[in-house]
């Protein structure tokens, strides 16, 4: 490992020390994806194919990109002007791996190559600190390089201008020590790229100079990318300054345990590490770098503030109506204590309140319970020929009897004339139906009406459920049967649940071999409750 | 009696409720379903006590508490917490409130509370 790790030490103060981190990665040649290409004709509005300046903006654009600065779009050739492109930058890097790293003036020749074009006239410098220098490059077409299209491309440094040849040499002696490299550590490279923990090393400059498989992964890296960035930029700017005082003590020998970074991840979202930091030191005992073993912890943290949220919603959400009772049944206890008559419109309001609270504490309960039943596959239906209409009724007259008294809320019902009979598991239809009618009263305004239908045809008996309420937003609509969802406008609207309801409402009404289906225009939403007949027609 | 208390409280049963015990009680009462909607109340009518749910729509408890700082009415009043998740200990003591009492809370220590937060 330290043998690895010191000659990956070597290799990249070669390169890094020669500003030649681009070429080194170069010589993986060039290939642009199609995909990209169209990506930026249609950014410029090109319908032609690009010129070779057009190509080294293209490139520079896309390395600007992945070094995560601003992005450099430009086709006149002195104008640089910062915009940003639609072009999907995960896209990119995914189709064309090898074009995050066309920066040097090589490029032009591998360009050349490619496509023809051969000159290579260094056009700007544009030193951006990290790593190293950059460059626009500016490319002529040649009569020799017309006549090499096609044809195998072998740079010859004797050749090339000084600018390109320096180059070529250099990375002529990067690829030899590759090789030498590759033959002492491929061993290596297979135990640390299979290690389960992510594992970086860098130097003193503070660039990383190694990752194994892991760290690439969590970091959306692909193969040598990593080489000569500068590690603390991609760590949260709110951690960089304790990172950076890691690494300043580790390279000062000392070894740092339990660091918690927010790593930055190519789509742009940040990863919990846990990770120590400690000296990398060579055969004679030099410390030639940091050495950093972390472990991505996101899916730990996440899977504990979802289940915190829980916690915390289902305790308000018991224990609000639980106080309710408690609060009305104090007073009234306290009044009868005191000899006072209760005033009988009072007495009835109370207690109609208790109800609703009781049955508020009922349904969550119901509802935990179900929906740890459906987890476990549990969750049965038997089911019984039964009349669908008088299931509806049943639903429709008992919420009916709940909401007299504040009289807000009408309910009207249509329904064929003759019974519908379908196999149904009754108690838990009437379930179903209650918690469609409870979100429908609950998301509707005062005096809203609400309209239940049942239809039947050939293959299914509908029940539908109207509101005139404040509709779901199209972005929530697929997410509505999901467990723990509530819908965006909810808790804005002051709409108190767990969001478990709709979700054990679909699975009981497909455990009948049905669907519950929702339509919603933003004013107003209709679930529609799907019971197929088939062979099951009674 | 005679204090003013507003209840800031979101799940329409509680609020009613607690609204009838209080007036029950003889306090002047006036009520918000949260605290965007509490801010407008306390501009128009500075209440003596606050009697406040934390988890609210809108603008939460939390919020409200530090609106009311930024405005310089936090002085001028007293604030009773409500809280449903024991939890929120800390976040309470965070943004320093006069009392607080976890749901669901004994009805005499509640008025005891808003009592010794009111005025004489």
């Amino acid at each position: 490992m330290r043998r690895l790790i010191t000659g990956l030490g070597h290799l990249n103060e070669a390169i890094l020390g020669s500003d030649l981190a681009g070429a080194y990665i170069m010589n993986v040649g060039l290939s642009m994806g199609a995909a990209i290409e169209a990506e930026y004709k249609q950014f410029w509005g090109i319908e032609r194919p690009f010129t070779l300046d057009e190509y080294a903006h293209v490139i520079v654009d896309l390395k600007q990109k992945i070094q995560g600065n601003f992005s450099i779009v430009s086709i006149a050739p002195e104008a640089v002007v910062v915009r940003t492109t639609s072009c999907p930058f995960d896209a990119f890097v995914r189709q064309s791996p090898s074009l995050c790293f066309m920066t040097s003036s090589v490029f032009g020749g591998i360009a050349a190559r490619n496509f023809g074009w051969s000159k290579v006239v260094l056009h700007k410098r544009i030193a951006l600190g990290d790593p190293g220098c950059y460059v626009t490059v500016h490319l002529q077409r040649t009569p020799e390089a017309e006549a090499a299209v096609g044809r195998e491309y072998s740079p010859d440094a004797d050749q090339a201008s000084p600018d390109i040849a320096e180059q070529l040499r250099l990375m002529d002696s990067v690829r030899q020590l590759r090789r030498r490299l590759g033959e002492t550590s491929s061993q290596w490279t297979e135990v640390v790229d299979g290690a389960a923990e992510a594992i970086a090393v860098v130097d003193h400059d503070r660039r990383t100079s190694f990752a194994n498989a892991r760290w690439r992964d969590i970091l959306g890296i692909e193969g040598g990318e990593f080489v000569g960035g500068q590690l603390v930029y991609q760590i949260h700017p709110d951690d960089q300054e304790a990172a950076t005082a890691a690494f300043t003590q580790a390279l000062g020998g000392e070894r740092i345990r339990g660091c918690p970074w927010r790593m930055r991840h190519r789509d742009g979202s940040y990863r919990d590490l846990l990770g120590s930091i400690g000296p990398l030191r060579d055969d004679d005992g030099r410390i030639i770098g940091a050495l950093l073993i972390a472990r991505d912890m996101t899916a730990e943290h996440e899977a504990q503030r979802l289940k915190d949220d829980f916690v915390s919603a289902a305790s308000h959400e018991l224990r609000t109506p639980v106080t309710t009772i408690r609060a009305l049944t104090d007073i009234m206890l306290r009044a009868v204590d005191r000899g006072a008559t209760l005033d009988p419109d009072q007495l009835t309001r109370r207690l109609e309140i208790i109800r609703q609270q009781a049955d508020r504490l009922t349904r969550l309960s119901t509802d935990l319970i179900d929906a740890t039943q459906l987890q476990a596959g549990r969750l049965a239906v038997r089911r019984d020929p039964e009349d669908l209409i008088a299931a509806v009724e049943a639903s429709v007259r008992q919420r009916r009897d709940l909401l007299e008294g504040n009289d807000r809320h009408r309910i009207a019902l249509t329904h064929p004339p003759a019974p519908v009979f379908v196999a149904l598991d009754r108690m838990r239809v009437e379930q179903v139906l209650d918690n469609l009618l409870d979100n429908a009263v609950k998301y509707s305004p005062a005096g809203g009406l609400v309209r239940v239908n049942v239809a039947v045809d050939q293959q299914a008996a509908r029940v539908s459920i109207s509101d005139d309420g404040i509709g779901v937003p199209a972005e929530d609509l697929p997410h509505l049967f999901e467990p723990f969802y509530r819908g965006a406008n909810a808790p804005t609207h002051g709409f108190s649940g767990l969001g478990l309801g709709l979700y054990v409402s679909k699975a009981l009404i497909e455990a009948h071999g049905g669907d519950i289906v929702v339509a919603s225009d933003g004013r107003g939403t209709t679930f529609t409750l799907v019971l197929p007949l088939g062979q099951d027609r009674v | 009696m005679g204090a003013r208390v507003l209840v800031v409280e979101d799940d329409p049963a509680l609020r009613e409720t607690l609204v009838a015990i209080l007036v029950e009680e003889g306090y002047l009462v006036d009520q918000a379903p949260h605290g965007a909607a509490a801010l407008a109340r306390v501009s128009v009518q500075m209440p003596d006590v606050i009697v406040l749910d934390l988890m609210l729509p809108i603008m939460d408890g939390a919020t409200f508490v530090r609106e009311l700082c930024r405005r310089g009415l936090r002085a001028s009043l007293s604030i009773l917490v409500l809280t449903a998740d024991a939890r929120m200990e800390v976040k309470v003591r965070q943004i320093g409130v006069e009392a607080a009492l976890a749901k669901p809370f004994d009805l005499d220590v509640l008025l005891n509370e808003i009592a010794r937060l009111a005025p004489a």
